[in-house]
C-alpha cells in the first residue's frame, strides 16, 4: 500500500512541471504584465523609465525560459518567491486563504449529500409518482439557475430583505450559509439525479429481484445491499466536486467577497502576478493527484474486486 | 436480461410513452425555434433603441411603458433583454458547435489509431477535466482580453476534452465490431470506414451531449462576462447585464431580475428539450 501511494505521489512531478510550464508560456503571452498592473492602478502616470527599473528589479526583463527556469529553481530551494502585487511571501499568503476555501468545500459538500442521498432514493423508490415527479422537478429548476443569479437572489430576499445573513465577507458562521446554499442548489440538483439513475438501476438488477422472491424485506434491500453498491457512483461524483470545490469557485467567491484560493487566482490573474499564479497551479496539481489516489482506494474497499495495482 | 421483464412495459404502453415523447419534442423544438427566431430578428422586435440613453428615466420601476423597467442608464429592459438574446443565444450555440466539432474530431482520431498519442492527448484532456474549469476560462479570457468572442474561445479550449472522452470511448465500443472489421477486409480506407461507419453509429449519444451543453455553455458565458471577461459595454448581454446592475440590488432588483429571468427560462427550454431529444435517441439512459 505504502508503495502503491508513493508510486502515485512521484506522477506529481511530470504533472506540477508541465502545468506550470503551460501556465508561465500563457501568462507571458498576455499583453501587460505585472508592472502595468502595478503602476495602473494606483493612478498617475508613471515614466517608462520607472517601469523598466521595476521590471529588472522583478526579473520580468529576461528571456521566458530564464524566468521559468529561475522560479524552478527558488521552488526547488524551498522558496516560491514574493508576490509582484503585494511584495509578501507568495506561500504564506496562499496558505491564509485556504481555510476560507476549505471550510466552504467542508460545509457545501456535506450539505449536498444530506440533500441528494435522501431525496435521491426517495424518488427512486416513488418512480413515477408526485414524489418523483417534485422532486426531479425541482432538481431541474436547479439546474438552470447560473450560480450567479441564485446568489443575488439569495442576497437580495435574505441578506437585503429579511436581514438574516450578512451580504458579504466572513464574519462568523452566519456568513457562510449565502454561499453555501448557492453551491449546494447547483450541486444538490446535479447530484439527486445521478444517484436517482444510479439507485434505479441497481434495483432492476437480478440480485434485488433474487431477494425479493426470498422475502428480505423491502427496506433491508434498499439499505444494505442497493446504497451500497450506488455509493461508487456517488463516491466517484463526489470526489471530481470537492476536486473542483476545493479550487474555489471563482464567481461565487468574488460575490460574496469569500477570502479564499478561487477569489485569489482570478485577482492574480488579473494583475498578472506570476508567482501567485503559480502557487495555485502547484495547488490544483496536488488535489487532482491526491483526490484521486483517495478515490482509487476508497474504490478498492467499497468494491475489493477492483485491484489497486492497475489503476498505478 | 431477464431485468425487462421486471419492467412490465407491456407493447401498448410503450408506444403511449414513445407517442409522449414525440409530443414533448415537437413542443419544445417549436419554443427553442420561436426563441431563436426572437434573437435574430431582435433588432426589429425591440420597443424603444436598446443602446439609447435617457437619464431623466433612470431606474424606473416595470410600469405600462418600460414593461421591465429601466436600468440606470434609463435604457429600456426590455429592449436590452430582447437584443441581449442574440448575444447570448447564438454566442452559446457557436461555442457548442466548436467544442462538440473539435472534440469528436479528436476523439474519433485517438479512439481509431490508438498508441502512443492517443494516450498523450487522454492525458491531456484529464488534466483539463480535472482543472477547475472557471478559473482556466477566465485565465485565458484575461490573456485574450474582453470581448465576447474570446469568451467563447477561452471556454471553448477548456471544454473539448468532454467530447474528445465521450466520442473516443464511442469509437472504441463500435471498432472491433464484424462489421468493421468486414468493412476493412473488403479493402474500404481508414476515411470510408470512419465517416460512412463509425460516425453514424456514434453521432447520436454526441448530439445529446451537445444539446444539453447548451444550457450549462450558456450560464457559463454568462458567468464570464459576469466578471467582466465577456461582452463589453455597452453591448447588451444578459451576464453583463446583470453585472452592471448588482451595485442597485438593493433598490431596483428588477434591473439583474430581468436578465437573470431571461437566462434561466432559455436555459431551462434547452435542457428541456436535450432531456426530450436523449429519451428519443438514446433511451436506455435514465438520468
Amino acid at each position: 500500500m505504502q508503495k502503491y501511494i508513493g508510486k502515485r505521489l512521484i506522477q506529481l512531478i511530470p504533472i506540477i512541471l508541465g502545468i506550470t510550464l503551460l501556465s508561465f508560456a500563457l501568462m507571458n503571452s498576455a499583453a501587460g504584465d505585472a508592472v502595468d498592473a502595478l503602476y495602473d492602478n494606483s493612478g498617475g502616470a508613471v515614466s517608462e523609465q520607472v517601469k523598466a527599473e521595476k521590471r529588472a528589479e522583478l526579473g520580468l526583463d529576461q528571456p521566458f525560459l530564464v524566468q521559468y527556469t529561475n522560479w524552478l529553481v527558488g521552488v526547488a530551494t524551498g522558496d516560491m518567491g514574493t508576490s509582484y502585487i503585494s511584495n509578501k511571501p507568495v506561500f504564506e499568503t496562499f496558505i491564509s486563504k485556504l481555510p476560507a476555501t476549505i471550510y466552504l468545500t467542508l460545509t457545501s459538500i456535506l450539505a449536498t449529500v444530506l440533500i441528494s442521498i435522501p431525496f435521491g432514493i426517495l424518488a427512486a423508490v416513488k418512480k413515477n409518482r408526485v414524489t418523483d415527479y417534485l422532486i426531479r422537478g425541482m432538481s431541474f429548476i436547479g439546474n438552470s439557475l447560473p450560480g450567479f443569479f441564485v446568489s443575488l437572489l439569495l442576497i437580495y430576499f435574505f441578506a437585503l430583505k429579511l436581514k438574516l445573513f450578512p451580504v458579504m465577507g466572513n464574519q462568523g458562521w452566519q456568513s457562510i450559509c449565502l454561499p453555501t446554499l448557492t453551491l449546494t442548489i447547483a450541486m444538490a440538483s446535479k447530484y439527486t439525479r445521478q444517484v436517482r439513475a444510479t439507485v434505479l438501476e441497481e434495483l432492476n438488477k437480478d440480485y434485488v429481484m433474487g431477494a425479493r422472491a426470498r422475502g428480505v424485506r423491502e427496506s433491508v434491500i434498499l439499505w444494505s445491499s442497493v446504497l451500497k453498491s450506488a455509493m461508487l457512483t456517488i463516491v466517484t461524483l463526489l470526489a471530481l466536486s470537492i476536486g473542483s470545490l476545493l479550487g474555489g469557485t471563482a464567481i461565487i467567491e468574488s460575490i460574496f467577497m469569500w477570502d479564499g484560493v478561487g477569489k485569489l487566482a482570478v485577482d492574480s490573474i488579473m494583475t498578472r502576478d506570476y508567482p501567485m499564479i503559480q502557487a495555485y497551479v502547484i495547488w490544483m496539481a496536488l488535489i487532482y493527484v491526491v483526490v484521486n489516489l483517495i478515490t482509487d482506494i476508497l474504490y478498492h474497499y467499497l468494491d475489493p474486486r477492483i485491484r489497486l495495482e492497475e489503476e498505478g | 436480461m431477464t431485468s425487462i421483464a421486471k419492467e412490465t412495459i407491456t407493447a401498448r404502453r410503450a408506444k403511449t410513452h414513445r407517442d409522449h415523447t414525440k409530443i414533448k419534442l415537437y413542443i419544445f423544438s417549436a419554443l427553442v425555434l420561436i426563441l431563436l427566431l426572437i434573437a435574430a430578428f431582435a433588432a426589429q422586435l425591440v420597443p424603444y433603441d436598446p443602446y439609447v440613453q435617457d437619464l431623466g428615466n433612470a431606474l424606473q420601476a416595470p410600469d405600462a411603458t418600460h414593461l421591465l423597467g429601466t436600468d440606470r442608464y434609463g435604457r429600456d429592459l426590455l429592449s436590452r433583454v430582447i437584443m441581449g438574446a442574440q448575444s447570448t443565444i447564438f454566442s452559446s450555440l457557436i461555442l457548442v458547435g466548436i467544442i462538440s466539432v473539435v472534440g469528436t474530431v479528436v476523439g474519433v482520431f485517438c479512439g481509431y489509431k490508438g498508441g502512443k498519442i492517443d494516450s498523450l492527448i487522454m492525458r491531456i484532456s484529464d488534466i483539463f477535466l480535472a482543472f477547475p474549469g472557471m478559473v482556466f476560462a477566465i485565465a485565458v479570457a484575461g490573456v485574450l482580453g474582453g470581448g465576447i468572442m474570446n469568451a467563447v474561445l477561452a471556454l471553448a479550449c477548456i471544454s473539448w476534452p468532454k467530447f474528445a472522452r465521450l466520442a473516443r470511448s464511442q469509437v472504441l465500443s463500435v471498432k472491433n465490431m464484424p462489421y468493421i472489421s468486414a468493412s476493412k477486409l473488403s479493402g474500404s480506407r481508414p476515411a470510408k470506414i470512419v465517416f460512412k461507419h463509425i460516425l453514424p453509429n456514434i453521432i447520436g449519444p454526441i448530439l445529446v451531449t451537445a444539446t444539453l451543453d447548451i444550457g450549462t455553455m450558456m450560464m457559463e458565458l454568462a458567468g464570464l462576462s459576469f466578471l467582466g471577461l465577456g461582452a463589453m459595454p455597452p453591448i447588451a448581454e444578459w451576464g453583463s447585464m446583470m453585472s452592471n446592475g448588482r451595485s442597485m440590488l438593493q433598490t431596483s432588483p428588477w434591473v439583474i431580475l430581468a436578465p437573470g429571468c431571461a437566462i434561466f427560462i432559455t436555459v431551462m427550454l434547452f435542457n428541456l428539450l436535450g432531456d426530450t431529444v436523449r429519451d428519443v435517441l438514446d433511451p436506455k439512459s435514465k438520468i
